[in-house]
């Protein structure tokens, strides 16, 4: 931007994306291996779909009223055909795609699991990003509360086994809120500002529409009470004076078991109910779920029921699931202290004079074949230039093959070591992988 | 939320975590100072130039107007103070729990006293509107199907038209009388502002516990006018 510092064209990034180096990379890796690991734990197996689909087929999960919206956060580009592509805003979407097409002879219900880069043209903002990690299960093909339980026990203990404290899942039901402001009879554009008021937790707007709108006075003070309706079991109880319509009655109902079944999962303590729960994904249709921890201000899980997706690519299946941001979640376990990989340790690094390289590169071989990490000098590089690397790339052990010695090899000291030692090559070899063997032994498995 | 009156001052001092506000520089904090006092929020010792204060579990944030949403929405704050125009400019992920009635103003278009335009039609694309609120602006010139040119400046949004920069301003006003000692008039009024309490979403729903008494506190403060108890 500044001509004053030259940057040698130095090429821009695009807003709302970012580079991961080996360091960061080695952690969201290793968080995203622990997700699958949980998933398979209750049987999920994992699919992939391409990161790009058909335009038309990522629309389908819009709504209707609401097709340009969904349109404006897509990243949208098209084939040399002219058809319109987009990079897909989920996985749930492309998954409903999957379960309708090739998997449609599978049986059901089916445990798909993921983790998988998604794409929103969204103003970058707190927490978002325009490309980010997802990891989830879809549950399919049961339209029972013990499937939403298994979901929301599934979420519980994924956090929890990931050592996460003070987070909660807040769970909610699509058919609540609908059938309650449904049943007031204002209109489906009230209906609608009530909702997205509720959804955007703007309770000064709320408060001014219902208390502006026309309703009995003991509807009215129910109404305001709609957002406070949030906490245990006793909740249930509170919401039920304003259950009028069979819909609002049949979600209390249903939420009350997923309620008692995500007890009997043993997950009760991380579970809340929040009655006025809104979520602005649009396919939900059932029990909605929202997971937060204090230490980052920005939801970590979300998730619900979406009875009609599967259906709009050709195949009605009831279906619930959840998605957490890999990001959010890394960000919350550091700020929490309780993640962290042991350090990585260094690679073993092999250098040697022309006349032994031979000699060096296969034994690097054999290191390779018993799992250690070897790098063998490419760069022609003097001793102190080596000695400078070794250092900076914190390498584990520096061994030269020397032209002086044969058959030898000089294992350099690091850091704090004292003077460098002399030995048989064969010999040095079997030291360096029993040590290696005993390593994993006692240190569990060795990243 | 619910309307659950407290009776007023003093407060017991929040357990565990403090509680974060964060307060506007400026006018509105002169306004917010009684309000929260009557609360039963510990009033802070004179802060001099520190930009946070501390006191009695509660951790005041000294910033400008415009950044409050901004520490509230990365949950640097949990709680924090601002006025509605702020929110309509920055649109920010936060809940907007209560509306504290003070520090009232409007958002309007003005044109110098001599201009031959009366009517917010008049504007066309030649016209220049200079504001600090260039989002605010943009939807509202859609909304009345105008395309005009906005020119954003940081302040002194009174003098653009006298030095020509702008042909009409959509700017703040509380009682007029700037725009009057600036000689301009009002053509067209766009949005209302008060101030507002607004709360992390997540923070609401986790310290949910603690936060409830102090809002409540808070909107009763508010709706009692200034009163004392």
């Amino acid at each position: 931007m500044s001509t004053e510092a030259p940057s040698f064209n130095r090429p821009r990034m695009p807003r709302g994306v970012r580079d991961l180096l080996p360091g960061e990379l080695r952690e969201l890796k290793a968080l995203e291996e622990r997700l699958l690991e949980v998933f398979s734990l209750w049987g999920y197996q994992p699919v992939r779909t391409p990161s790009y689909e058909f335009e038309e087929a990522l629309l389908r999960a819009a709504p209707q009223d609401d097709l340009s919206g969904w349109h404006q956060r897509l990243f949208r580009f098209s084939d040399r055909e002219g058809n319109g592509l987009a990079l897909r805003p989920d996985m749930t979407t492309p998954i409903a795609r999957l379960v309708a097409g090739r998997l449609r002879r599978a049986p059901l219900p089916l445990r798909l699991c993921y983790a998988e880069n998604v794409f929103r043209y969204e103003e970058p903002q707190a927490g978002r990003s325009r490309e980010f990690r997802q990891a989830g299960v879809e549950l399919i093909g049961s339209p029972y509360p013990e499937a939403d339980a298994e979901v929301v026990a599934l979420a519980s203990r994924l956090l929890e086994g990931l050592g996460l404290r003070n987070f909660r899942l807040e769970i909610g039901h699509v058919g609540f809120v609908q059938g309650v402001l449904e049943g007031l009879g204002l209109g489906p554009e009230m209906e609608r500002l009530l909702r997205r008021t509720l959804q955007l937790r703007d309770y000064v707007a709320y408060q001014r529409l219902v208390t502006s709108a026309p309703l009995p006075d003991g509807l009215r003070e129910g109404l305001l009470r709609l957002p406070s309706l949030r906490g245990g079991g006793e909740v249930l109880d509170r919401a039920r004076e304003l259950a009028r319509t069979p819909q609002a009655q049949a979600a209390l109902a249903n939420l009350e078991e997923i309620w008692q079944l995500s007890r009997a999962h043993g997950v009760g303590a991380h579970v809340k109910l929040d009655l006025a729960l809104v979520r602005d994904v649009s396919y939900y249709t059932g029990m909605v779920l929202e997971g937060l921890v204090e230490d980052v201000g920005y939801l970590l899980v979300t998730g619900g029921r979406y009875d009609d997706l599967v259906a709009r690519f050709g195949r009605p299946l009831p279906a619930t699931g959840f998605a957490v941001g890999l990001e959010r979640l890394l960000l919350a376990l550091e700020r929490q202290g309780v993640w962290g990989l042991p350090p990585a340790s260094g690679p073993l690094f092999i250098t040697f004079d022309p006349a032994r390289r031979e000699e060096a590169l296969a034994a690097a071989a054999r290191l390779r074949e018993g799992g250690c990490p070897v790098e063998v000098e490419v760069s022609r590089r003097d001793e102190v230039a080596q000695r400078g690397y070794a250092r900076q790339r914190r390498v584990r052990l520096w061994a030269r093959f020397l032209e002086g010695e044969r058959g030898m090899v000089r294992v350099e000291p690091l850091d704090d070591e004292a003077g460098s030692r002399v030995k048989p090559v064969a010999e040095w070899v079997a030291e360096v992988l029993r040590a290696r063997e005993e390593g994993v032994t006692a240190g569990g498995r060795a990243r | 939320m619910d309307g659950r009156a407290e009776p007023p001052a003093p407060g017991p001092a929040p357990r565990g975590r403090p509680i974060t506000l964060a307060l506007p520089k400026g006018r509105l904090l002169e306004e917010a100072a009684p309000l929260l006092a009557q609360a039963g929020l510990p009033a802070p010792d004179d802060p001099g130039r520190q930009l946070r204060v501390e006191k009695d579990g509660w951790v005041y944030l000294l910033v400008r107007p415009a950044d409050v949403p901004t520490y509230v929405e990365y949950g640097a704050a949990d709680l924090g103070l601002v006025g509605k125009d702020v929110l309509l400019e920055q649109e920010p992920a936060v809940a907007e729990v209560a509306d504290l009635g003070f520090g009232a103003c409007r958002l309007v278009v003005a044109v110098p006293e001599g201009s031959a335009i009366t009517e917010i039609d008049e504007l066309d694309f030649h016209s220049r509107v200079a504001t600090k609120y260039p989002r605010i602006a943009a939807q509202f010139f859609e909304e009345q199907g105008l395309a005009v040119e906005l020119i954003t400046l940081k302040g002194s949004i009174e003098l653009a038209p006298a030095m020509g920069l702008a042909d009409a301003i959509l700017d703040l006003t509380q009682t007029g009388r700037t725009l009057e000692a600036n000689r301009l008039r009002v053509i067209a009024q766009v949005a209302e502002s008060t101030a507002r309490l607004i709360a992390n979403p997540v923070r609401l729903r986790l310290r949910e516990a603690e936060l409830a008494p102090w809002l409540a506190r808070i909107e009763a403060a508010a709706r009692g006018g200034g009163e004392q108890p």
